[in-house]
Parts: structure tokens; sequence; C-alpha cells
């Protein structure tokens, strides 16, 4: 390869040259464009470069994966790692110099928040991504903002709150950022009014999470027997559906709710979570989650993890080429979903198209130890 | 029990602690409690409706009267020359995890003599309904009318005041439930002379060697040990989750592969259903103390869990969720458990090992665990003598005559 010109060329590459390389070239495809079998061929560079990194910087990843086998595989035979230990265990695989926040995230109530330590290539490409793929939705300019959430403080020093982060993320395509609800959650009518007279013929961007738009805005509204309206936003909202599902509320209750109170004719669900920031799977008109070219999923069979077919409901595994400074490029959720194709979903989009059904059900086993008596 | 009533559940003759209480104990091994266990006994085995609950039919066996005879002929030997009497009042605290242990406990001091009361745990459970309601209706018949008096079995708040009340009636107590449990009801004082019989956070192993190249034992040795697991998801105290292997990794890993085939096996469709969890449970602690340099590598994880791990620390069986997870360590000898046996091992179950070299090895003063030793399949039949104590003797007053 050396010619007589040539000097520099000899050093050698680091991981770090050769993860952002093959992550630049993965960013160079459409996001929603690309065949599963190109696509595959493309992340699974990445992620075996990435698996590689979090070998050699991360000694917890490492006890745990270095009998992992990366070469010739595709990406089912990626293995992963359960989501519940970035609870239980503070991984990262950069420096403590180069961490530049810790994103926490309590998942499921009560429990200990996820911790994700991200650094500056990380958080970098989080964002370049999530503007990518939202902007197939979105177009490139900014919209006027309305966050159904409140302003309070979600950010202490260098830990940052996930949902705060997932605000933030979204604020990014808005601008008059307006907040409609209180710090106790309660509606702020004048600000929600304000907003819908200023925007009542403009386009307008709509965001929240899934349970604090319906509990704390759309159940509200209805019962303050008020109308807001809202005709021409585009509400996007995600955070899951575990609470709504024991009030019954699915994705068309959801959304015909949403029209009746506020007139939003477009709402847009996606799927994604802390411990993978900037890769998310956005729902299209037909109603399925679809995966962008810098991510992916595989199902895999409760009992056994092994793959799943199209049509088969199971756990979610979820692949995504950005985790760099922590080791959750491919993370075994506890969420139960459903694949229905690849490559031919009615909207046109390729790659693999899915629904998330419901959370894994938690199974309290009686320990001896709830005996009686707690001393008073 | 006068308060605005913590009380789920109450069964007995007497309607309060005192008035139980004060009555005089019966005898040790008196008619009344040897006709009222062969009626109870008899009840348990015959009738339909308790078939599909093998623990019940288990209890049932337990308690026949051959067995009840052999027991007491056992106490008789062992306090020749002395007289044996109840120690009185003895209150139950039992536990959760296992649905027919408040049986178990209550008959060993019933037989005795003693008044009971029996705190029930908070769990509810078929079987345990089942139970209960034999009770009721033995209780209501008149040749019983004595023990209904004398025994009271009783489910309460965990908050209640009442647990303070309790405490001043009792002569012994059988604290069930671990370390937590006990150290939160022994807050409650008692009379001075009360005895204690606190059953402790423990857990189980079994050393299993055993020649891989005969299938039908590698697959007898797999029926055995998961019939000692399957029973209370594994979370019996008795129920072994470590595996002493004597033998190589291949050995294991074929073994690892029976026992899940015959677990999955044993699973009905509604078992299977709730089951779902289970696997990843398992991954969460195979890869937290993988990550931690605890742990070796996951042999197989789909109905059990098989991990291997060159020695057995407290932080492993911390992280120990039951329902079929094992930590495999792999020895060379018998000898090899020297330094695996902590104190909070209660049984350890054998197979294809010599029971000379066990005897050998428990008998070291430096082993500090260990107060069960019984071949595969034996980890869950209860005796009365358990976790190292000898119930009855326990439960009784031995007055000595020169």
């Amino acid at each position: 390869m050396q010619d007589d010109d040539s000097v520099e060329t000899d050093i050698p590459m680091t991981i770090e040259d050769n993860y952002l390389t093959k992550l630049e070239s993965l960013f160079e495809v459409p996001v929603y464009d690309v065949s599963q079998v190109e696509k595959e061929r493309l992340l699974v560079e990445v992620l075996a470069t990435l698996h590689q990194h979090h070998v050699e910087n991360c000694e917890s990843y490492q006890r745990l994966a270095s009998t992992w086998k990366t070469d010739n595989i595709q990406l089912s035979d990626i293995p992963f790692v359960a989501v519940r230990l970035f609870k239980l265990l503070a991984l990262k695989s950069v420096p403590e110099s180069k961490v530049l926040k810790c994103l926490t995230s309590s998942g499921t109530s009560g429990q200990v928040p996820a911790k994700i330590f991200l650094d500056a290539i990380t958080s970098r490409w989080q964002s370049k991504v999530l503007v990518r793929i939202l902007q197939q939705f979105l177009g490139k300019q900014r919209l006027p903002m309305l966050i159904i959430d409140s302003p309070g403080n979600h950010q202490s020093g260098s830990r940052v709150n996930a949902r705060f982060a997932g605000i933030q993320g979204l604020a990014m395509f808005g601008r008059d950022h307006t907040y409609a609800l209180n710090n106790d959650m309660t509606v702020d009518w004048e600000a929600v009014e304000a907003f819908c007279r200023k925007y009542e013929n403009d386009n307008v961007l709509v965001f929240g999470f899934t349970f604090m738009v319906w509990h704390y805005f759309i159940a509200a509204i209805k019962s303050a027997n008020r109308t807001v309206r809202l005709p021409n936003a585009h509400l996007f909202h995600s955070g899951g559906w575990k609470k709504l599902q024991s009030q019954s509320v699915d994705n068309h209750t959801f959304k015909a709710g949403v029209l009746n109170l506020t007139g939003i004719p477009k709402v847009t669900n996606f799927y994604g979570m802390a411990e993978q920031v900037g890769t998310v799977f956005m729902e299209c008109e037909h109603g399925f989650l679809h995966a962008p070219s810098t991510a992916d999923v595989v199902f895999r069979d409760c009992y056994d993890f092994s793959e799943l077919n199209v049509g088969q409901t199971g756990l979610i595994q979820v692949l995504s080429a950005l985790p760099y400074s922590y080791p959750g490029f491919s993370i075994l959720t506890e969420d139960l979903g459903t694949l229905h194709g690849v490559d031919d979903c009615q909207c046109g989009r390729k790659g693999k198209y899915f629904t998330v059904e419901s959370r894994l059900p938690k199974v309290e086993l009686r320990g001896c130890s709830d005996t009686a008596a707690a001393a008073s | 029990m006068s308060q605005q009533s913590p009380v789920q559940f109450q069964l007995s003759a007497s309607s309060t602690f005192s008035e139980l209480a004060e009555l005089s104990p019966l005898t040790v091994g008196s008619s009344e409690v040897l006709g009222f266990l062969k009626k109870l006994s008899e009840k348990l085995l015959r009738s339909p409706e308790f078939k599909p609950f093998p623990e019940i039919i288990a209890l049932g066996f337990w308690l026949r009267d051959s067995q009840v005879r052999i027991w007491l002929d056992m106490l008789a030997k062992e306090s020749e020359g002395a007289i044996i009497k109840p120690v009185g009042c003895v209150v139950h605290y039992t536990p959760n995890n296992v649905d027919s242990m408040f049986m178990y406990s209550w008959v060993c001091s019933l037989l005795v003599g003693n008044n009971n009361i029996v705190r029930l745990g908070s769990a509810d459970s078929q079987a345990k309904s089942l139970l209960l309601e034999v009770l009721t209706s033995l209780f209501k018949q008149a040749e019983f009318s004595a023990i209904a008096q004398r025994n009271m079995f009783i489910q309460f708040d965990k908050q209640s005041s009442l647990n303070k009340d309790l405490a001043l009636f009792a002569d012994a107590r059988m604290l069930w439930g671990g370390d937590e449990s006990v150290r939160a009801i022994r807050e409650f004082s008692t009379k001075p002379r009360c005895r204690d019989i606190s059953f402790a956070d423990r857990y189980s192993a079994t050393i299993i060697d055993v020649d891989d190249n005969e299938p039908a034992l590698l697959d007898k040795t797999a029926q055995l040990l998961w019939h000692d697991t399957k029973a209370h998801n594994q979370l019996a105290c008795s129920s072994p989750r470590v595996i002493y292997w004597m033998g190589s990794e291949t050995s294991l890993l074929a073994f690892s592969q029976r026992l899940n085939a015959i677990a999955q096996k044993s699973d009905s469709s509604e078992q299977r259903k709730t089951g779902q969890s289970r696997c990843n449970e398992h991954l969460v602690v195979a890869q937290l103390l993988q990550m931690q340099g605890i742990a070796g590598r996951s042999l197989i994880n789909e109905r059990v869990c098989v991990l291997s791990m060159p020695s057995v620390s407290a932080e492993a069986m911390a992280q120990h969720s039951g329902d079929g997870l094992f930590y495999a360590v792999k020895i060379n000898s018998v000898e090899a458990l020297r330094s695996q046996l902590p104190d909070s091992v209660q049984t350890l179950t054998y197979w294809g090992v010599a029971k000379d070299q066990l005897l050998k090895l428990l008998a070291e003063p430096s082993i500090q665990g260990v107060d069960r030793c019984v071949s595969l399949g034996k980890a869950l039949s209860f005796t009365p003598e358990w976790d190292g104590y000898r119930l009855f003797t326990l439960l009784t007053r031995h007055i000595n005559l020169d």
C-alpha cells in the first residue's frame, strides 16, 4: 500500500478513528431507504468495532463479553447486555475526564435509576442522528413548540434526568418553547390558550411523554370541560404504554382522544430509551415502528432468547451504532414486541417494522423473609 | 383484639390470646392429639380435592399415625429417666415461601402437648386455604374441642400491635422467615424464660459425583435434583442452589442440558406462561456476576440457568433469585468443600459420594455450616430435627428425678 511519497500513513488507525469512519459512512445511508440486508452489513461492522472498543476500555464489559465472537456474524448473532445492568452498575468505556454528563432514568417507578455516561462523541452523535431521523417527519424548519411538561428543574450538576434530556432533544426542532404544565402538573391554561391563539393558523410541534400527555393534559382538558384547538399541530410522544394499559388506553384510543379534545390531527408515537438516546423508532402512518439505518431490533423468545420470525412476539433487543462512551450498543430490553415485517411496510420505508406490546410481566416470587412483624 | 380489626383470619375456640394461654396444656403425645393427627392425615391423603397439591399429600403422609408413633418412641428413648412436659404456649411466626410450612411447625409443637398460636404469613394460596378449611372443620368436632381451645391460627397486619401482645404469652417461639423477620420479631419483649427457635437466612447445596458415561444415571440424578428444586420455586431454604460437581466441564454441561430438559417437561402450560420473565431474571443475575468477575460462563439459560463459578461467595448468594438458578462449582474431591461450607449452609444433599468421606468432612471443627446431610431427592423432607435443632426437645421441659 505504501508508495514512496507517503510518510505518515503507517500510523495505525485508532479504534476511535476506525469507529468514526464506519459510523460516518453508515450515516450517509438514507434513514429509511436501504434494504435490510445492506443495512445489516454496514451496521454489523460498526457494532463489531464498538464491541472491540468496549472490551478494551470497560473492564466489566470485558469480563462479560471478551469471548463473544464478532467475525463473520450476522446482526442476530450479536449478544446483548440486559438493560437492568445499567441500573445495577456504573458502566462506562471512556475515562472519567471525558464524561460530559450522566443521564439518569428511573425507568420503572421506584427503582434504582439507570446511569448512562456520555462523552463528547456519543452526545454529539446522539443529536446528529436524532435530528436526521426527526427531519424525515418534521422537515427542516423550526416550528413553534408546545411541550406537555412542566418547566421544572430536571438537572443537577452534570447529572441529567432522562425526561429532561428527551425534552431537550426534541426542543432542537422547535422555537418559542411553551410549557403546558405547571410544576404541580396542573395545566397552565393561560400559557396554553395564548399559544393556541398565537399559532392558530401555523404548523406547530407538540411533544410530551405518552402518560403525561394523556393523564395531565388530555384527561385534564376533559375534566375541566375546556377546549383546546390545535388543528395544525403534530404531536410526538414517547415513553411507553405501561401506565396507560391499566386504564385500557391503547394507541387507537389515544389518538382518538387527542383529536377529540385538542383537534390535533397528526400523532406520532416513537419508541426509545434512556439507554440508547438518539436512536428512536418512529411510528409510520400505518401504526408501525420503524428501525432507522443507524439502529435495529431483534426479537427474542422469552424462554430461550432464540431469534423470532415475523409475526411472533418476544423480547426486544435494540442495537444502535451510537453508544461509544458506555457499552450499550446491544441491549436486551424488558419490553415485549412483535415483528411485523421486513422491507415491505405499506408506508414504503425499508427495514424492520414492529409494534411494542407491553413490559415483560414482573413475577414476584415469595421469599421466606416477609414472615411478619415490622417492629414499630 | 379489640382494635379496629387488623385481623384478617382467625381460627380457634378461644377468642383471645390470654384465654388460650391460660388453659393448661395437654400432655406429650396425648390421645386427643394422636386421634386428631390421625384424622387429619387421613383427610389430607384421601380427599380428592387435594390430589392436585403434592405438598398437601406430602404433609398427609408425613404425619401418618405410624410415623407419629415412631417420633414419640424416639422422644421417650431420648428422655429416659426424666419426665417430659410441654413448655406451655408456643407462638409460631411462619414463613411465606412454603405454603404448608406452618403445619409442620405447628404439628411438631402440638404433638408434645403445647398450646399454640400460629401467626400465618400474609401470602394467600390455594393450598393454604384448603389446609385452613380442613382445620376449621376438625376444630368444630366435639372430640377435638380441647385442641380447638388450645390452638389458634391467626393472620393480621404486619404493623399490628398484636405482635407485641403475642410476645407476652409465649413460652417458646418458632421464628421462621429469615434474618430480618427474626430480628424484627425479637424486638418485642417476651417473658424472660421464653425460648426462641430462630430460622435464619440460609441456603443449601448439593454435591454430585456421577459418571457421565451412564446416561440413565445422569438422568436419574437430574430428576432427583429437580424434585428438590421445583417445589416452592427453589425458595425453600433446603432446596439446593449450589451444585458442587465432581467431574469435567463437559459432563457438567451434559448434566445441565438433561436437567433443563427434565425441568421443561415438568411444567404445565400454565406454569410455562407464568415463567415468562424467568430467563431474563436469570440473565440479569448471570451478567451482573460475570461483570463483577464473580461468575464464569453460563452453561445454559432456558428453563434452568446453570452458572459456573470458581467458588461461592456471599455476594453471589445475595443475588440468587431462585426459580431454577444453579451456581455450579467444579471440585476435585470432597476435601475441597472444607473451605466452602460457611454457617449459612443449611442442607447438603449428596449423590454418588461415599458417606464416610462426607462424615469425615462434616466432623471437621472448622466447618460451621451444614445441619442436615441427606441424599439427593430428600432435600424438602421435613423432619423434627431441622436446621440443627431437635424440635421435640426444644419444645418440651425435661424434669429430672434422681
